[in-house]
């Protein structure tokens, strides 16, 4: 997976996975709410099922980033650390149980009831999508520090999808690792942080983090034609005319994977 | 007397293939004498070897000696 456009390709089938997953986990709060209203669990239940619920999705999003990251570094036997559990997470599962109390406290209507469906069920969905956005950071921080030199781009859904002015704004933005994408806050809250998706509900913006490599160093970019611009040979000329910082960090990330690879061993 | 000469190497795991990248790298860094290189990343040199065309009489000795590499004349 060494070009950008294979790297882009690869970020957008793992993210299809957390996309489905999300639409379950929607339809899974629904059905929780119905069961409760029949009877079938209990007041006590319903608060566990639901937060399982999101908590699942969360978790469940994670394993499909870090199965993604790991097939993408190429490091046979890495197994990179899972996301588990976050502040992100927490801030979900506590509104859950507010929606919860408020839709308890209120005449229980059918537009309360709507309300804290659709609530819950936007905890649920953020949940999934953001548990990839987490453990692609968290697994890409461990590459960092294996010496990869990485590139974090924001990319839209244009399949399908019509995106929201927000999330056109970032289509193709590339920011930092750990640093946040720019957005205008003052128009839509951020909920949490924007060092990923989502930048909304229903978001169906995804993270993509390219790694950059010999082959595709020289490799223009261009998210939405990505062209296969990697080069599979070099010459000592080429080699000795690259910049001295570049140069170094490849050798030293060469280096790290070489004393990981011999600690496994 | 410069010569040409191409040599293929094999490689049957993932470490030996990277430290052959590195050591054909640094080498590639410094030396006076021209040669290319194709296969730059552990993964192309585990699934088509590491080719190495040009004047690369010093730097195959050393590719050589790495455990697991097997060396073919092209």
């Amino acid at each position: 997976m060494a070009s950008f456009g294979e790297q882009i390709e690869a970020s957008r089938q793992s993210h299809l996975a957390v996309r489905a997953l999300e639409e379950t986990v929607r339809a899974q709060v629904e059905r929780t709410f119905q069961m409760w209203e029949n009877g079938e669990i209990s007041n006590r239940q319903i608060r566990f099922r639901l937060e399982h619920i999101v908590r699942n999705a969360y978790r469940s999003a994670a394993a499909v980033g870090v199965a993604h990251t790991s097939a993408q570094s190429g490091i046979p036997g890495w197994r990179p650390v899972g996301v588990f559990n976050t502040d992100y997470l927490q801030g979900l599962l506590a509104d859950v149980r507010r929606n919860l109390r408020e839709f308890n406290a209120s005449d229980r209507g059918p537009k309360a009831r709507r309300r804290a469906i659709s609530r819950i069920e936007h905890s649920a969905g953020v949940g999934a999508t953001r548990g990839y956005t987490d453990a692609v950071l968290e697994t890409n921080r461990e590459l960092q520090d294996f010496g990869y030199l990485l590139r974090k781009l924001w990319l839209a859904n244009f399949v399908n999808n019509t995106p929201c002015e927000f999330c056109q704004a970032l289509h193709g933005t590339e920011v930092g690792l750990d640093e946040s994408f720019p957005t205008d806050e003052n128009l839509l809250k951020v909920y949490g942080d924007l060092k990923g998706p989502p930048r909304h509900p229903r978001c169906k913006c995804r993270l993509v983090i390219l790694h950059v490599r010999l082959e595709n160093l020289f490799e223009r970019l261009n998210v939405d034609a990505p062209q296969d611009g990697t080069t599979d040979t070099l010459t000592t000329d080429e080699i000795q005319a690259m910049p001295s910082g570049v140069f170094g960090l490849i050798t030293r990330g060469l280096r790290r994977i070489i004393r990981f690879l011999r600690g496994a061993q | 007397m410069f010569t040409s000469r191409t040599i293929r190497f094999r490689f049957t795991d993932y470490l030996g293939a990277t430290e052959a990248l590195l050591l054909v790298l640094e080498d590639a860094r410094e030396t006076p004498k021209k040669y290319r290189i194709t296969g730059i990343s552990p993964e192309s040199i585990l699934t088509n070897g590491l080719l190495l065309e040009g004047d690369i009489e010093e730097i195959s000795e050393k590719v050589a000696l790495i455990s697991g590499a097997t060396q073919h004349d092209s």
